[in-house]
């Protein structure tokens, strides 16, 4: 969702700056006494005396505005997983973190190393991880608690601040 | 001395993210209240106001009072609207790293001047000699009395983490404490775990 905002945040400065220097372009112009410079402004004038607030242009406005700060709201609002987890501290100067992207696949490439187990995905989110992934097998009975044992072994070797409870779900792929 | 509170997370990892939510969240409720107020004069839901013109005289009348100071007042404000949105624009496009903080401090000898770059590239070469490590990356900033470390160290996926923490503390910042004459140097370490299972060669 970082990725996200950051792209929506980009795109609407742009517009910002844009749409307030053309303004700005336009009001000097015309102090100069100089016809429009880039907007149409004395066409949206004379729309804005002749048209009612009940025209369409107006409503496809008004729900054009809400629309779109609808959507600033939701991805301002959006929860974010951390980018980082924090470790165990052993020396107050030291803040020490690990990257959660790069530990859910690290966590995921131990999961796949069981035998039977196939394209598994980690996701650590909140106090919790969570584990899914595909099995060929008839009999799946074991399979999942082999990896949360894997993964706690795992999580346990790695000091993280906060141990997060371990989810596995297994789905069997088709035969 | 410490510069970051127990279990916080360095504040580099958040921005402009914070500043991205405040100004999204601003923006898009303003936009909702000026879209609901536009639907609700087209619907005539405040007042009978839907079949007037858009631009009614008294908007036209008030306008042409304040032509003095409205168009001037009117063109500050897109500056300024203009300046915050490229500022926003900026945060945007800029990477997270700035560059490294030289540390002066002045003595009885005369003044010592360390180049913070060339600190911080030795620290990481220290640490990339260490097992496990595939990379290391260094910045300083602060000052000569309470600098800060900002270390990036990419690790293979089978690395001991506690165990290299506990060695970078007490070997590789040691060193960097005793090379620049202070024990207030606070560290921020960031461990990736990365694919390739052995050291890089050279």
């Amino acid at each position: 969702m970082r990725a996200v905002s950051r792209v929506v945040a980009a795109v609407t400065a742009l517009v910002l700056a844009a749409a307030a220097i053309a303004v700005l372009a336009e009001i000097v112009v015309t102090a100069a006494g100089h016809q429009q410079a880039v907007l149409h402004w004395h066409r949206w004038h004379d729309d804005a005396l002749t048209h009612a607030w009940s025209s369409p242009a107006v409503r496809q406005i008004g729900f054009g505005l809400v629309a779109a700060g609808l959507l600033m709201v939701v991805v301002s609002l959006a929860g974010r997983r951390p980018v980082v987890l924090p470790l165990r501290r052993n020396d107050g100067r030291v803040t020490p973190v690990v990257h959660r992207r790069s530990l859910e696949q690290t966590l995921a490439a131990d999961a796949g190393r069981i035998d039977g187990v196939a394209k598994p995905k980690a996701r650590i989110a909140g106090s919790r991880l969570r584990v899914r992934a595909s099995t060929a097998r008839h009999d799946t009975t074991g399979l999942a608690p082999a990896v949360q044992s894997r993964l706690e072994d795992r999580i346990a070797g790695i000091h993280l601040d906060h141990r997060p409870a371990i989810e596995v779900k297994l789905h069997r792929s088709g035969a | 001395m410490n510069a970051t509170a127990p279990n916080a997370v360095p504040e580099d990892e958040r921005d402009p993210d914070r500043l991205n939510r405040v100004v999204l969240l601003t923006l898009g409720l303003a936009l909702v209240v000026v879209g609901i107020v536009l639907l609700a004069r087209s619907y005539g839901w405040i007042g009978d106001t839907s079949s007037a013109p858009i631009l009614g005289d008294r908007w036209r009348t008030d306008v042409l009072k304040a032509d003095d100071w409205f168009w001037p007042a009117a063109a500050m404000a897109c500056t300024m609207l203009a300046l915050l949105a490229l500022r926003w624009l900026r945060a945007q496009l800029q990477t997270r790293r700035a560059g490294n903080a030289d540390l002066a401090r002045d003595g009885i000898l005369g003044a010592t001047h360390v180049s913070g770059s060339g600190v911080a590239a030795a620290f990481a070469e220290d640490i990339e000699d260490y097992d496990d490590v595939e990379r290391a990356v260094a910045r300083i900033s602060g000052d000569a009395e309470h600098p800060v470390i900002d270390l990036r160290v990419d690790v293979g996926r089978g690395a001991d983490l506690p165990s290299l923490q506990t060695r970078i503390e007490h070997e590789a910042l040691q060193r960097l404490c005793f090379a620049l004459e202070t024990d207030a140097v606070a560290m921020n370490l960031r461990f990736r775990l990365k694919d390739a299972p052995g050291k890089r060669v050279a």
